[in-house]
């Protein structure tokens, strides 16, 4: 293991990778802060192009992105009270009040080195349990599998953003869409009406184009209009003391590892890791009243807890090929593009590109650090470039990157469509990373359930007579649970707070 | 006000017997020795979405006291954005990538009345950094289109 990682790290820091690495994260950096561009469609936009890049410069960019993109979110939330990502919601709390009191720079500081606190530590326990999970996950034969996917599948109920019904109905239209082509056990076209471009099925990497990035960018023209140009304030370039360093580090070094494990719940992603480590900081302060006020401990919290997400969100996808939130989705359309199958077997076929993906990340998260140390000046001109400008920027982007992956206007066609349709179910308030998820999870769940029954001639009985196959058959039945719980505590607290008002 | 909650189920019930009867008509393979076929997975999906989609008609129905549309559901912006990504990727396909990219930009630019020259040249500029690097960096085909094919 030792060995993959020194040779992941010096491939890192070679001269044909580093530049490449740095130049995701300042463009995750860049987009992240423009309010509205999240990581997810930094990483959408930038997939096809890294198509005729080698698999390790690809990853290493996208990952670059992703890591930088979670960062930037903080950027716009710190200096406008304007989260640039959902995930940095949480940081707008004390660092929009730390910028009223004119401690900008110092805000911008105490970001950077908590989220670098939170993506490392993340990244380490990466490296120290996907090898193992991996190892586990080398026993399952198609029953697990096909339980692991109805697993997946119920990563749906969480990320429905509150309406469970809505969401798993967005759910289902990814599976169905994921059924068009050739059935993938006999052969026999389904939904193709003869297309000939419909044989090889829908191809995922336009859909998530047009979801993620030109139903945004369809979005944010709805409000481009009433949007003011962004001016701020001036402010001292003071950065934290050491005094800062030594009163967030306890708190950075917790919620980073708070971050990873709920990243590596699926479902769970960077805004909850965020709340839930800030609400946990706020109970163990001697000071809680602080919190809300310009804590920086709060602030710290925010970011090394969503930060901390960017490793754990990966465990699941590189052990089992299963996907925890919209953004790894994304990622695992790079890994399929690059023509690498993510799973356990990664480990044992591709050593040399999961180490690499490893090594990248502690390598992103320190050029993250220093990027977003000496660029403080510079990311607070970033926030003020037009909307208005960006906006056909991302759509021509996409439109493009849907050709490039196959050259086909068929795809392009495909991401043109989606995209019209994710704006029209962002309007009709339906989530649409289900979508993505069913699409990646179903054929998963089809070919392994049809695996397992033909292995079993026919008869049902793997799904009680296989121990793992039943634990993850009861994990599926708890996710659900949970989930219904959780919505509905939900709707009480939103019911208390109207009838509060 | 209540409709437009209600379309929207409404219209995912009616595609779902529609994929139901599609589903039906697959050709069924010659040799058959799984206990279940090609028709399973898609016939149990639009089934579950009849289902859901029921329980979402229910609750609307149910809870009648919420809901009043203020704001439109589409603006002139959303709609001019919908349409210009339609004629765009009617444009890429008959002119190619450069013509249609710098045309739709400047049209685009046209419509929001922007006045501010470096708008333009940032138009200018993108459209011709993009088929600079994607040609010579990443080494990715950009569309050629009908009329220019093999030229731009």
């Amino acid at each position: 293991m030792m060995d993959h990682l020194l040779n992941g790290l010096m491939t890192a820091l070679s001269f044909d990778i580093l530049p490449i690495l740095i130049f995701g994260v300042v463009g995750g950096i860049i987009l992240g802060a423009m309010p509205g561009l999240t990581a997810t469609m930094g990483v959408a936009i930038l997939l096809p192009f890294t198509f005729g890049m080698e698999s390790t410069a690809a990853l290493v960019m996208l990952i670059g992105v992703y890591i930088g993109g979670i960062y930037g979110g903080s950027i716009s939330a710190i200096l406008l009270n304007t989260p640039g990502t959902p995930a940095s919601a949480a940081s707008v709390l004390d660092g929009y009040t730390l910028t009223r009191n004119g401690q900008a720079a110092r805000a911008l500081s105490i970001s950077a080195i908590s989220s670098f606190t939170g993506g490392f530590i993340s990244t380490v326990l990466l490296i120290g349990f996907a090898p193992v999970l991996a190892s586990f996950a080398l026993k399952f034969s198609a029953p697990e599998y096909f339980a692991l996917a109805l697993f997946g599948l119920t990563i749906i109920s969480t990320i429905s953003g509150g309406d469970i019904m809505k969401g798993l109905l967005a759910g289902t239209i990814g599976l169905l869409i994921s059924v068009v082509g050739l059935d993938p056990i006999t052969s026999v076209p389904r939904f193709t009406f003869g297309v000939q471009d419909l044989y090889n099925g829908i191809s995922i990497i336009p859909v998530l184009i047009g979801l993620f990035a030109l139903s945004e960018a369809l979005t944010q023209l709805e409000g481009v209009i009433s949007d003011k140009k962004q001016k701020l304030d001036s402010f001292s370039l003071k950065m934290l003391s050491r005094k800062d360093l030594k009163e967030i580090a306890p708190t950075a070094i917790k919620s980073g590892v708070i971050g990873t494990v709920i990243g590596s719940v699926p479902g769970a992603g960077a805004d909850i890791a965020a709340f839930v480590s800030y609400n946990e900081a706020k109970r163990a302060s001697k000071t809680p009243e602080d919190f809300g006020n310009g804590s920086i401990k709060g602030l710290s919290a925010a970011e090394a807890g969503n930060n901390g997400v960017t490793g754990g969100a990966l465990v699941p996808l590189l052990t089992l090929g299963v996907p925890g939130d919209a953004v790894t989705a994304v990622l695992l359309g790079a890994l399929i593009i690059q023509g690498l199958a993510p799973g356990p077997l990664l480990f044992t076929y591709n050593p040399d590109i999961v180490y690499g993906i490893f090594s990248s990340m502690l390598i992103a998260n320190i050029v993250m650090l220093v990027v977003g140390l000496l660029g403080i000046r510079f990311f607070c001109k970033i926030i003020e470039i037009p909307r208005i400008l960006m906006i056909p920027i991302i759509m021509f982007l996409s439109i493009i990157g849907a050709y490039s992956i196959n050259n086909s206007m068929f795809d392009v066609g495909i991401a043109a469509f989606f995209g019209l349709l994710g704006f029209l179910f962002i309007k009709l308030k339906v989530p649409l990373s289900p979508i993505l998820i069913a699409m990646i999870l179903g054929p998963m769940a089809e070919t392994n359930l049809r695996k397992a029954l033909l292995l079993s001639e026919g008869s049902w009985s793997f799904l009680y007579e296989r121990p793992i196959t039943l634990v993850f058959l009861g994990l599926t039945a708890l996710s659900i649970y949970t989930a219904i719980k959780l919505n509905r505590k939900q709707k009480a607290v939103i019911a208390e707070v109207e009838a509060a008002k | 006000m209540k409709t437009k909650s209600l379309i929207f189920p409404v219209i995912v019930v009616v595609i779902s017997f529609i994929a139901l009867y599609f589903i039906s008509q697959f050709p069924t393979p010659r040799f058959q020795d799984a206990s279940v076929t090609s028709k399973f997975f898609p016939t149990a999906v639009a089934i579950i979405q009849i289902i859901i989609c029921f329980f979402i008609i229910l609750g609307e129905l149910l809870n009648r006291k919420e809901i009043s549309y203020q704001a439109a559901f589409f603006n002139k912006y959303s709609l001019f954005g919908a349409a210009f990504i339609i004629s765009y990727v009617a444009l890429i396909y008959v002119f190619g990538y450069f013509i249609s990219t710098l045309a739709a930009f400047i049209v685009y630019l046209l419509f929001f009345k922007i006045k501010i020259i470096g708008y333009y040249i940032t138009a200018i500029l993108f459209t011709c950094a993009v088929y600079y690097i994607f040609a010579n960096v990443f080494f990715v085909a950009l569309p050629e289109g009908l009329i220019f094919g093999g030229v731009l």
